[in-house]
């Protein structure tokens, strides 16, 4: 699947954990998103995993506070849409 | 409703029905802008939060869970695992927010690991910190037991010794006045290992639970503050016949009523182990029910799998009068009002009594079945810990959805307009048309059975020659009680019909049933041409109850027959066997007679 696809799935999931208008782009990150708190990402995670199924390690769950890294890995785990 | 206080509604109703933190969190952003209602009288809580893991999803989530048991919260959140500061430390942030209620939120996962993994260090140190700020604050404190671990997956895991080592530790180290023990066990059980555990979220958020187990989580800790704050039940009258133990003891006798851990009785024995326990909670029992002294003592004394006391109450009405004098007698000897009272009875028509005259009494409607009882009365929240909601709402809790039952008349009327409004209708018919259930009565029945004349139907027969025989079916706005009535009137000589046989189920005792059958069979001695009718008593063990029946039939004593005694009623009295204005007698035809014509 390609990153823009990817994004364009992933963009729903973000606004309704993380902020409704937000606009999804891959430079953004926790830094960059002020309402993409620690809460929030768990609730984003949790959300991720159901929404796409995918499982996401220890690991991933912890780094993934960055919208580049994140599309990579799911295009790593074949995200299917 | 004002518009705050629908809105109020659906917001919680959406908290009630979420699943997953994200869903809690929405419904906690909603009542943070929102707010308590305006015109509240909630009660108001200084809560602060402390713990070994991350507690911010329940810090969040306190104010519209406490909302929702009409509590007012303000929250403190400590810093993340620094309750041994935060507790011991008189100048502590924690202390100056001078809170009313101290949740110490404690996870096995941190403790089982690190520095203070020995079972002796965990005890004392949380028992060092509770007693510092118990000393050092006014508040109330809640400590969660250190849950089960995952790694616990069976009786000989060593962290299972652990975890036990330390809940028991704590039990008897911690206890206080003050301080409440939160089990987590039983929540972890219901919802199972699999949807519980996930090892990630702990190693990345400290979160020691899947996050979607938060609204859950926090359901119990609010139900534990909400339960110290206004314990729901402080007394629970219940019946006993059908409701402590299968059967009825003045018919059944106490070695015939059902008490048969084996079978059926074992749901009886849960309802009498949960009662215990909540005696053992500070529960005070009482007993409300229409039955001979006797035979209920003789019940308690010889049946040995009774697991409940006559000592275990504090008050025992066991007489035949309405039920809801008896809960005012009860009440007024213990100096109780009706708030936070709970009243338990198999018989829909005596908990609409009840209702009826209290209205603030709390009468969950009991399933029929048994074995439903006791899980249907967890459920209603009752007696854990308060699940206080709108009135709206608290109706679906405490009742089962049985739409059928419309509300008694509330507004006053003294006990004959309760029995007008339970719209009895006695049918009458001939006794063939329920053989099996007429020989039942005539065996099974002991208390209100004036002669006790066990016949089989061959000698229930010969007795009706010249005379007649009828069954009596009540039906009530509740629904049909069936049979509940057998009467065998015999032709002694040209003016006397004689009743030879007359016995009636005590579930209908209190409601006039007796006259109205009384009605019925002198309607049928007239047509007869019969000019007395007359009534025996033979006294027995069991049938104290009826002594005095005939005398307040209207009958006149005339004469004795060895011990028994005989009375009589003319027939040309207009006044005798007059109808019971509210109880429609109504007429099945026999299918015999039906043939027959």
């Amino acid at each position: 699947m390609s990153r823009e696809a990817i994004l364009r799935k992933l963009e729903p999931i973000f606004r309704s954990v993380i902020d409704p208008d937000l606009v999804l782009s891959e430079e953004l990150d926790g830094s960059k998103v002020p309402l993409w708190d620690s809460l929030k990402h768990i609730i984003l995670m949790v959300e991720i995993e159901m929404q796409l199924g995918v499982a996401l390690t220890t690991d991933e769950l912890a780094h993934l506070r960055n919208v580049s890294e994140l599309v990579t890995l799911l295009q790593q785990k074949g995200v299917q849409a | 409703m004002s518009v705050d206080g629908a809105q109020l509604e659906l917001l919680l109703a959406r908290y009630a029905a979420a699943q997953t933190l994200q869903q809690l969190v929405a419904c906690a952003r909603e009542y943070e802008a929102a707010g308590p209602p305006r015109s509240s009288s909630w009660p108001n809580i200084r809560l602060a939060l402390t713990g070994n893991y991350s507690t911010q999803f329940l810090a969040r989530g306190f104010p519209v869970a406490l909302a929702a048991r009409n509590l007012a919260a303000v929250v403190y959140e400590s810093p993340y695992n620094q309750w041994r500061a935060e507790l011991l430390d008189g100048a502590s942030p924690l202390s100056a927010f001078a809170p009313t209620h101290v949740i110490l939120a404690l996870t096995s996962i941190e403790l089982a690991y690190g520095s203070l993994r020995s079972v002796e260090t965990v005890v004392a140190s949380v028992t060092a910190a509770v007693k510092a700020a118990l000393k050092t604050t006014d508040a109330h404190f809640l400590v969660t037991l250190p849950e089960p671990l995952a790694d616990e997956i069976s009786d000989t895991s060593a962290v299972y010794a652990w975890r036990r080592a330390v809940n028991d530790g704590l039990r008897a180290a911690v206890a206080a006045p003050r301080v409440t023990l939160i089990d987590i066990e039983p929540l972890m059980r219901s919802t199972g290992a699999q949807a519980w555990f996930d090892d990630r979220f702990y190693d990345t958020a400290k979160l020691p639970f899947h996050p979607d187990r938060t609204p859950a989580v926090l359901g119990v800790l609010a139900d534990a503050i909400a339960g110290v704050v206004a314990p729901r039940c402080k007394l629970v009258v219940v019946d006993l016949d059908d409701t402590l133990w299968g059967g009825r003891v003045g018919d059944d006798g106490y070695d015939g009523i059902d008490l048969d851990p084996a079978g059926k009785g074992r749901h009886f024995l849960r309802l009498q182990a949960f009662l215990k326990g909540l005696r053992a909670k500070g529960i005070v029992l009482a007993i409300a029910s229409k039955n001979d002294p006797a035979a209920v003592h003789e019940a308690f004394a010889k049946r040995p799998e009774m697991m409940l006391g006559l000592a275990d109450f504090a008050a025992a009405e066991i007489h035949w009068e309405p039920k809801s004098s008896s809960l005012a007698r009860i009440l007024d000897r213990l100096k109780l009002s009706t708030a936070g009272v709970v009243f338990l009875d198999d018989n829909p028509v005596e908990r609409a009594e009840v209702r009826r005259r209290f209205p603030d009494i709390a009468v969950p409607e009991l399933p029929d079945d048994p074995a439903q009882r006791v899980p249907m009365l967890e459920r209603t929240g009752l007696f854990d810990h308060r699940h206080a909601t709108s009135e709206s709402r608290d109706r679906n809790r405490m009742y089962t959805e049985n739409a059928a039952r419309e509300d008694a008349q509330r507004d006053t009327g003294d006990y004959q307009e309760f029995l007008r409004g339970l719209r009895m209708v006695l049918e009458g018919s001939a006794l063939d048309t329920a053989r099996e259930r007429v020989i039942e009565l005539i065996h099974k029945t002991n208390q209100f059975n004036l002669t006790t004349r066990r016949y089989n139907w061959g000698e229930l027969t010969a007795v009706m020659r010249g005379g007649f025989g009828r069954c009596y079916r009540l039906t009530d706005r509740f629904g049909d009680n069936g049979i509940i009535s057998v009467v065998a009137v015999t032709r002694d000589s040209e003016d006397d019909a004689r009743i030879d046989l007359w016995l009636m189920s005590c579930r209908v005792l209190g409601r006039k049933v007796e006259e109205a059958i009384l009605a019925d069979v002198v309607a049928r001695a007239r047509a007869l041409s019969a000019r007395r009718l007359v009534g025996e008593y033979a006294p027995t063990a069991k049938n104290a109850l009826v002594r005095d029946l005939y005398p307040r039939l209207g009958f006149k004593e005339i004469g004795h027959n060895g011990a028994n005694v005989l009375y009589a009623l003319p027939l040309e009295d207009a006044h005798a066997g007059q109808a019971v204005e509210f109880i429609e007698l109504s007429e099945r035809s026999s299918p015999v007679a039906a043939a027959a014509s």
